[in-house]
């Protein structure tokens, strides 16, 4: 049994079947645009119970695409125990750095998964000067807003927007939001929020997502998200060593043989 | 007069392309290479056009996504074509593919892209910089696969050759796709998204672990089994300009 769920056919169709799957995803997804916007600001436990309720074919797609992923996980994992641990008894660089890859793809696909289940996330969060929000037992407090490029910029619709976001006119470092993250009262980090420059301590990490001006005057607020995974690191860790033994392995296979 | 530079380095790509497959096909030895090498230096004074005027690499879109390609394209073929098991076919699918890729971008806008705030960032740039450079790769390895299909009694070599070029795309590709992982985290908190750029980006690093994983009745036939290695390439710039 455990040889046929690792056996290279099952892995191969797990896969056609995934990229299938994932190119049926890439062209439906400008019809599910509001549903995926909320899968992506919604914690995932509630998605298939709430979000997805007025969707089906989108609940019957993502069912497929965690069926085939998890096909996908148990192939590898079957081959890793059927083939791989077998091939590093024979002392070769190669087969170590093959057996690694195959691992640190499992570990990838584990952290994907855990990811949409494990931590907190609370987005969409907009934020005046002075204001506040609490995210469990932590409060994040927003003494600062600065953005000093043209203001009018902002005001401009989304997909016209893109083009006016130049360089020249937006000034990614003079733009901010200075951010205080208090645990019971006790000040535990602070530090300022840019575009692309998140406010992180322990595993909660503070992103500045966009600037949403006032509809009059020269105001602007922040709109945030907070986050809380244990696994980010783990994932990128593991998403690293997979690249650093594919390429080792691609190059002690370089050479033809025979 | 130069009205438009891109799109005057644009035709002499499609022009030189177009020579190097018509020489290709009479026969003779000595032009193909020349007008490859003249195509990759056209291709290689596009991205320094774009570097100069744009004060950054070629990131996206229709003209700076071709002269990156077909550059990378055209200096994988000059290195590795004396090495091959047949280099005259081998610099004839270089062209077609070449040739291809200028005619199906015919009548897009030839023009360099606005220079987006982010596009400072370093895991931008990597993203971008590093994708294009994969597609380069698995464009060059769907060269390798197509020309494994009438490789005669050498084709075990040209195979080899294609399965190091798609291991090598995947690679890059890889490490793009982390630096894009690194940007959405940044950007959104999350280190992926539901969407459509995250399904696109997953097709060809799944087509080129399909490729790598071939099984069952699609081993046995060889122009089966260059179709499916061919995928990645194919899905790469399919992703790039066309979707």
């Amino acid at each position: 049994m455990i040889n046929r769920l690792g056996s290279l056919k099952l892995g191969f169709y797990s896969l056609v079947a995934l990229i299938l799957l994932m190119g049926t995803g890439a062209f439906i997804s400008p019809h599910f645009k509001n549903e995926f916007t909320m899968m992506n600001n919604t914690h995932f436990t509630d998605v298939l119970m709430h979000v997805l309720e007025n969707a089906p074919s989108l609940r019957v797609w993502i069912v497929l695409l965690f069926i085939c992923a998890g096909f996908v996980f148990i192939n590898s994992l079957c081959c890793i125990i059927t083939r791989q641990i077998p091939m590093i008894k024979r002392p070769e660089l190669k087969n170590w750095f093959f057996f690694i890859l195959h691992c640190s793809f499992v570990l990838v696909l584990i952290c994907h998964g855990l990811i949409l289940v494990e931590g907190k996330k609370q987005t969409g969060i907009i934020l005046d000067r002075g204001q506040h929000v609490d995210f469990g037992r932590y409060r994040i407090i927003v003494p600062d807003i600065e953005f000093k490029d043209n203001i009018d910029i902002l005001r401009v619709p989304k997909e016209k927007r893109h083009k006016l976001m130049t360089v020249k006119n937006i000034h990614i470092n003079d733009n901010y939001a200075q951010i205080i993250m208090s645990e019971n009262s006790l000040q535990v980090a602070a530090g300022k929020i840019k575009m692309l420059s998140a406010l992180r301590y322990k595993n909660i990490q503070v992103t500045l997502t966009d600037f949403i001006p006032d509809t009059r005057g020269n105001k602007v607020r922040i709109k945030i998200s907070i986050t809380k995974t244990r696994l980010t690191a783990l994932f990128f860790t593991a998403y690293a060593l997979m690249i650093i033994t594919l390429a080792g392995f691609t190059i002690l296979t370089w050479k033809r043989t025979g | 007069m130069i009205d438009n530079p891109p799109l005057i380095i644009f035709y002499t790509i499609a022009l030189t392309a177009a020579a190097g497959f018509v020489s290709c096909i009479s026969g003779t030895e000595k032009y193909p290479m020349t007008f490859l090498v003249s195509r990759t230096f056209v291709c290689l004074a596009g991205i320094i056009y774009t570097i100069f005027t744009a004060k950054r690499l070629p990131l996206f879109g229709s003209f700076e996504a071709m002269v990156h390609i077909i550059f990378v394209m055209g200096v994988l073929t000059i290195i590795f074509y004396k090495n091959h098991g047949n280099p005259a076919h081998l610099l004839r699918a270089d062209a077609c593919a070449a040739l291809l890729i200028t005619a199906l971008l015919q009548g897009r806008p030839m023009v360099l892209n606005e220079n987006y705030y982010m596009y400072s960032n370093i895991w931008v740039i990597l993203f971008f910089s590093l994708r294009l450079l994969a597609a380069g790769f698995f464009t060059h390895g769907a060269i390798l696969c197509a020309c494994s299909v009438h490789g005669g009694n050498k084709a075990d070599i040209t195979w080899h050759d294609a399965r190091n070029a798609l291991l090598a795309a995947t690679c890059i590709y890889l490490a793009g796709e982390w630096a894009g992982s690194l940007w959405c985290l940044n950007w959104f908190g999350d280190s992926w998204q539901w969407s459509r750029g995250f399904f696109r980006a997953s097709i060809p690093f799944l087509a080129a672990m399909a490729a790598c994983h071939i099984s069952g009745p699609a081993a046995r036939t060889r122009i089966l089994k260059a179709c499916i290695a061919c995928l990645p390439g194919i899905c790469i710039l399919w992703m790039i300009f066309f979707h």
